[in-house]
C-alpha cells in the first residue's frame, strides 16, 4: 500500500517524536487501513498516545504523516479525536448536550448552529449512546462510563471518516465497554476508519480487524489474529507487566 | 446605606459614577468567567499590575512634551501598552526559562509592578507632586469618573458581551477540552488572545474606578461566586455579570461614606462578601459529581 492509496486512512513514514530530550517514538512506519477497526497496543509509556497525537498534528515530529490522503490540517473536520478522560476538566459548567454539540459544531460551523441543526444532531448522537435522558445534566454529575459515552456522542455527531480514541475503556464498566465497542463496530460497517488505543488483549483479538504493536516504534502491524501472537506480544511487552487479561 | 444611596441617586454626578461602576462590574463578570474557566486568572493579575509602568511612562512622556501628564487618552494608551507588554513578558519568560505558567506570571507581575512603582517615585521626585494624580489609578477613585468614563465603560462592556457571545462555542470548547478544540482546528492561540485583549480592555476601562492593582479581583471574584450555582457557561456568565455589577455598586456606595477613601478596596470587599455568601449557601459542593474524582 502506498501513501496516496485511498485504501489507506493514515500513512506514517519514518515518524520520530522526542520531547524533553527523550525519544518517545522513532522510525515508525505504518499504514492504517481505511474502513478497518485497528487497535494500538503496547505497554505503558510505549508511545501509543504520542502516535495518535502525532497523527492529529498536536506535537512536533519528524517524518511524514498523511491522513485521508493529505496533511491533517486539510481534513480536521473529517477526523474525530477523543482524548484520554484525564485530559478534560470534568468540573466544567457544561451540559451533556453541549459536549455532544461540539462535534456537530466542528462540522457545521456557525450556519448549522443558527438553524438549530447542531443541537438536533447532538441529541440524535446522545440517543445513539443511550444518554438521551441525561442531555440536560452537567457532565460532572455523570459516572465515568457515562462521560465516555458523552465523548463518543461527540465523535458520532462529528460524522467523521476517521475516529481516533485514546484509551476510551480505561476505568469504565464492562457494560459501557461492550456498548461502545458495538457502536464502533457499527461505525466501521458504515465505512468509518476506527483507531483505538486499547489495553485488553482479548477484546483486541475478538473485536478488532487489525492491530498495531507499539513499543518506542512499530513492532508489528497486521491482521489482529496474525499479530496478537505470543511471540509478537513478548517482543512488545518484554518484561513489562501485561495490562490485559491475556497470558501471551 | 439606603439613605446614602438615595442621596447618591439624586445627584447627576453620582448617577454617572454608579452607572459606570455597575457597567464595569457587569463587563468584568463576563470576561472574568472566561479567565476563570480557561484558568488564566493570574494572567489578568499580571496584565493589571503591568499597566502601572505603562501609565507612568505615558505620563512622563506627556510631561516632557509639554502636556499635563494626565490626559486620559495618553494614560489609557500607556496602560493598554503596559498590560500587553506584561502578557508578552509572561509568554517570553515561559519560552526562555521553561518555568510553569504560574511562576512566569508571578515574575512578570512583580517585576513590572516594581518597575512602575519605582518610576512613579522618580516622577514624583522630578515633578514635585505631578505623580500624585497617577497614584489614584493604583487603588481607584470612582468619584473622579465623568460622563466620558461611562461611555468608555459602556463601549467595553458591549464589546465584551458581543465577542463572548459570538465566539461562545469556540471559547467553551477550548476551556473545556483544549485537545478536542485543537483537534478540529480551532485557533487556540487567537482565542486566547481574544480573552487576553478583553481582560486588558476591562482592566484599563476600570482602572479609574477600582484601580489597577485590584482590577483582577473584580474580574475573578464574581465569576467564582457564580460558579457553584450554574450548570452552564452561559448561566455562569450572566450571573457573574449581575454579581459583578452588584459588588461594584455596593463597594462604590460604601467608599463614598468615608472621606477620601479609595474605591477599589471597597469594591473588592463587597465582591468578597458576595463570594462568601455564595459559598456558604451553595447548592452543591464543587466537584461533587461521581465522575469528577475519576
Amino acid at each position: 500500500m502506498t501513501a496516496g492509496d485511498p485504501a489507506v486512512a493514515v500513512a506514517i513514514d519514518s515518524l520520530a517524536v522526542a520531547y524533553g530530550g527523550r525519544t518517545v517514538l522513532r522510525d515508525a512506519t505504518l499504514r492504517i487501513r481505511a474502513g478497518a477497526m485497528t487497535a494500538v497496543v503496547g505497554p505503558n509509556g510505549a508511545g501509543k498516545s504520542t502516535l495518535l497525537r502525532a497523527v492529529m498534528g498536536m506535537l512536533p515530529f519528524t517524518g511524514s504523516v498523511r491522513v485521508l490522503g493529505g496533511p491533517i490540517d486539510a481534513c480536521r473536520a473529517r477526523v474525530a479525536y477523543v482524548p484520554q478522560r484525564a485530559a478534560v476538566d470534568w468540573d466544567f459548567p457544561i451540559t451533556v448536550r453541549q459536549v455532544a454539540e461540539m462535534g456537530a459544531h466542528a462540522r457545521l460551523g456557525w450556519f448549522g448552529l443558527r438553524l438549530g441543526r447542531a443541537r438536533r444532531e447532538a441529541l440524535e448522537a446522545l440517543a445513539d449512546v443511550g444518554l438521551a435522558d441525561l442531555a440536560a445534566r452537567p457532565i460532572g454529575e455523570l459516572s465515568g462510563g457515562q462521560q465516555q459515552r458523552a465523548f463518543m456522542a461527540r465523535a458520532l455527531a462529528q460524522r467523521a471518516d476517521l475516529v481516533l480514541l485514546d484509551e476510551p475503556f480505561a476505568s469504565i464498566d464492562a457494560t459501557t465497554e461492550h456498548d461502545l465497542l458495538a457502536l464502533l463496530s457499527g461505525l466501521r460497517h458504515r465505512g468509518t476508519t476506527v483507531v483505538v488505543v486499547h489495553h485488553d488483549l482479548e477484546t483486541v483479538r475478538e473485536r478488532f480487524d487489525d492491530a498495531v504493536l507499539v513499543r518506542g516504534t512499530v513492532i508489528a502491524h497486521g491482521a489482529a489474529r496474525d499479530v496478537m501472537t505470543a511471540a509478537w506480544l513478548a517482543r512488545t511487552y518484554g518484561d513489562a507487566p501485561h495490562s490485559g487479561k491475556a497470558t501471551a | 446605606m439606603t439613605a446614602a444611596l438615595a442621596g447618591l441617586l439624586g445627584d447627576p454626578h453620582a448617577r454617572t459614577v454608579l452607572a459606570a461602576t455597575a457597567t464595569l462590574g457587569a463587563s468584568c463578570g463576563v470576561v472574568g468567567t472566561l479567565l476563570v474557566l480557561r484558568r488564566r486568572a493570574l494572567l489578568g493579575d499580571a496584565a493589571g499590575h503591568a499597566t502601572l509602568p505603562g501609565i507612568v511612562g505615558a505620563g512622563a512622556l506627556s510631561l516632557s512634551l509639554g502636556g499635563t501628564g494626565r490626559e486620559p487618552w495618553v494614560l489609557v494608551a500607556g496602560a493598554a501598552l503596559g498590560a500587553l507588554a506584561g502578557i508578552a513578558a509572561v509568554h517570553w519568560i515561559r519560552r526562555a526559562t521553561r518555568l510553569p505558567a504560574d511562576a512566569a506570571m508571578a515574575i512578570a507581575l512583580g517585576s513590572l509592578f516594581g518597575l512602575g512603582t519605582a518610576m512613579l517615585s522618580a516622577l514624583q521626585q522630578v515633578e514635585g507632586g505631578h505623580g500624585a494624580g497617577l497614584e489614584s489609578l493604583v487603588t481607584g477613585d470612582a468619584a473622579t469618573l465623568v460622563r466620558s468614563d461611562l461611555h468608555v465603560a459602556a463601549a467595553v462592556a458591549t464589546a465584551s458581551v458581543a465577542l463572548t457571545a459570538a465566539f461562545r462555542h469556540d471559547l467553551r470548547a477550548l476551556a473545556f477540552d483544549e485537545d478536542f478544540s485543537r483537534s478540529v482546528g480551532r485557533p487556540a492561540g487567537r482565542l486566547d488572545a481574544l480573552v487576553s485583549a478583553l481582560a486588558v480592555a476591562n482592566i484599563v476601562a476600570g482602572m479609574r474606578a477600582v484601580g489597577l492593582v485590584l482590577s483582577v479581583a473584580l474580574l475573578v471574584i464574581p465569576a467564582a461566586a457564580a460558579r457553584p450555582w450554574c450548570r452552564t457557561m452561559g448561566a455562569m456568565t450572566a450571573l457573574a455579570a449581575v454579581l459583578g455589577a452588584a459588588g461594584a455598586v455596593a463597594g462604590t456606595v460604601a467608599s463614598a461614606a468615608i472621606e477620601d477613601a479609595p474605591t477599589g478596596p471597597f469594591v473588592v470587599l463587597a465582591c468578597a462578601a458576595i463570594l462568601a455568601a455564595s459559598l456558604v449557601a451553595a447548592p452543591r459542593a464543587r466537584g461533587a459529581g461521581p465522575g469528577a474524582t475519576a
